[in-house]
């Protein structure tokens, strides 16, 4: 049975059509990339699987509940960090613990726990400013990790990341999130990182958005590091090429 | 360290300034180039200051009491009003222009008016410091919650904020710099608007007290009171500026990048 999926999402802004009929599944403890180039769509379909934005028409299910507007349920990650600048990391990462009513001293306590994890212990003091862009990024993670029942959704994570801290993060999250049993699914404009980091693969294209295809790549997490140049990798590559062509 | 350094550097050579114009002040009083009773010296001017010490001082408790109840009803008032206008677009289309043209009137203008209405008592002074402190609080407020970021706002909902945890986490603490901003320049008219507002009437108050003298034309007590008054506005922004430190420690800490 799926842990997450929606079904039939239509949405209209003003009359235009933005996505129809999108229907997603994500599995326990999978990882699935939504690719798509600007424009498509993906990140109103992202905050209406959220629940911040209600669909037309169209449901949103987590573990077979109707949470089709519902906030609160998932974790949802924006493309910026949008770490608070006026909070210090620890306060910014129990946030989401603290809107859901627990004491800041229970919050924080929980959230220290896992700053090592994320590689954040002894920044837990500082304020956003004060950390690199990698941190910064995994710190919002662990945040967005704090707001859903470990069902994320990250739009464009790393993009904003240099090559290198990219991939390191890469390998980072793949580890986190096998560790932690989190099942994400996050947008992508990079058929590379999709193709690293995905178990399956949806193609957004068009205006309105439609999923184009879907592709499941069956090479085990984390890859080898000539996964980049392996068959698999360039057929699947090549299948992305054309569904985003078409 | 090194800004720190620049700071003191910069302190010092105004400081030197200010006593290289007093010596020039006092040589000028000496030599007796301007009669003393239109120019006193700075001697004169400390000693006046010294022998109404007390009296001042009583004159000041009064002026400040004025300046500190205008000045937190203004506050209070701004705040609500800002807080209302941010909820409902209605209010701040509406609000928002009129607020603007109000400052084209010279609040001190009105502090006549004040005195006719509500008589010589504390009321008329109150009123003139909230109306002169209202304005660059409300709007140093309503600017600093229109400011947030509307990511930050739909990230809050993602995690199920109602409103009113949107405004505690991200509004109110966005709009802290921009508070007190406003609120510098609400201290130093909230000492001036008491001082004017007792020029037209009352019985005790720094104003009263330089209405007096002025009268009776003792020079130096009016330069020392003038030199108190700013003197008091000086302190009090400089407590405001402590008590920003204090409530926004975000913005010291670090390596000064701005992000």
């Amino acid at each position: 049975m799926s842990l997450f999926r929606c079904e039939q999402v239509n949405k209209s802004y003003q009359g235009q059509p933005v996505i129809r009929d999108i229907t997603l599944t994500l599995a326990q403890g999978e990882l699935v990339g939504l690719l798509g180039a600007s424009g498509v769509g993906k990140t109103t379909l992202m905050s209406i699987l959220a629940g911040v934005d209600r669909p037309d028409s169209g449901r949103v299910l987590l573990k077979g509940e109707d949470i089709t507007g519902v906030a609160g349920r998932v974790g949802y990650m924006l493309q910026k960090d949008l770490l608070l600048p006026f909070k210090t990391t620890l306060d910014n990462v129990s946030l989401p613990l603290i809107l859901k009513g627990m004491k800041k001293s229970k919050a924080r306590e929980q959230a220290t726990e896992l700053m090592e994890r994320f590689g954040l212990s002894g920044s837990e003091n500082k304020y956003p400013h004060q950390l690199s862009g990698g941190m910064r990024q995994r710190a919002a993670l662990l945040r967005t990790h704090f707001s859903g029942n470990r069902v994320i959704l990250l739009d464009e994570p790393f993009s904003a990341l240099d090559a290198l801290t990219k991939s390191e993060l890469h390998r980072w999250y793949l580890d986190v999130s096998a560790q932690m049993g989190l099942t994400t699914l996050f947008i992508t404009h990079d058929m590379d990182e999709a193709l690293t980091l995905s178990d399956r693969i949806y193609v957004m294209t068009g205006i309105p958005g439609e999923i184009q295809t879907q592709l499941a790549i069956s090479a085990p997490r984390p890859r080898p590091a000539d996964f980049a140049v392996s068959q698999e990798f360039l057929q699947a590559k090549r299948q992305l090429l054309d569904a985003i062509g078409r | 360290m090194i800004k720190k350094f620049q700071n003191i550097k910069s302190k010092a050579s105004s400081l030197s300034l200010l006593l290289m114009l007093l010596a020039v002040w006092q040589l000028v009083c000496s030599l007796e180039l301007v009669p003393p009773f239109l120019l006193p010296s700075p001697v004169s001017v400390v000693r006046a200051f010294a022998a109404d010490f007390v009296p001042i001082m009583g004159h000041a408790v009064v002026s400040l009491t004025e300046a500190f109840a205008g000045l937190s009803l203004g506050v209070a008032g701004a705040f609500m009003l800002a807080v209302l206008m941010d909820r409902s677009n209605y209010l701040y289309r509406a609000l928002y222009p009129i607020m603007l043209i109000t400052q084209t009137v010279p609040t001190v203008a009105l502090a006549p008016l004040l005195v006719l209405w509500m008589g010589y008592g504390a009321a008329p002074k109150i009123v003139l410091v909230f109306l002169v402190c209202f304005f660059p609080v409300a709007v140093g407020l309503l600017d600093g919650f229109r400011e947030a970021d509307p990511d930050a706002i739909v990230l809050l909902r993602s995690m199920g904020a109602r409103e009113s945890q949107i405004f505690l986490h991200l509004k109110l603490p966005g709009a802290l710099p921009r508070l007190f901003s406003g609120l510098r320049i609400a201290v130093s008219y909230a000492i001036v608007g008491a001082v004017i507002a007792e020029w037209l009437g009352g019985s005790s108050g720094l104003g009263v007290y330089m209405t007096r003298v002025r009268k009776s034309y003792a020079f130096d007590k009016m330069f020392a009171i003038i030199f108190f008054v700013s003197g008091l506005s000086i302190l009090l922004m400089r407590l405001t500026a402590w008590l920003e430190k204090k409530m926004t420690p975000w913005a010291r800490q670090g390596d000064g990048k701005e992000s």
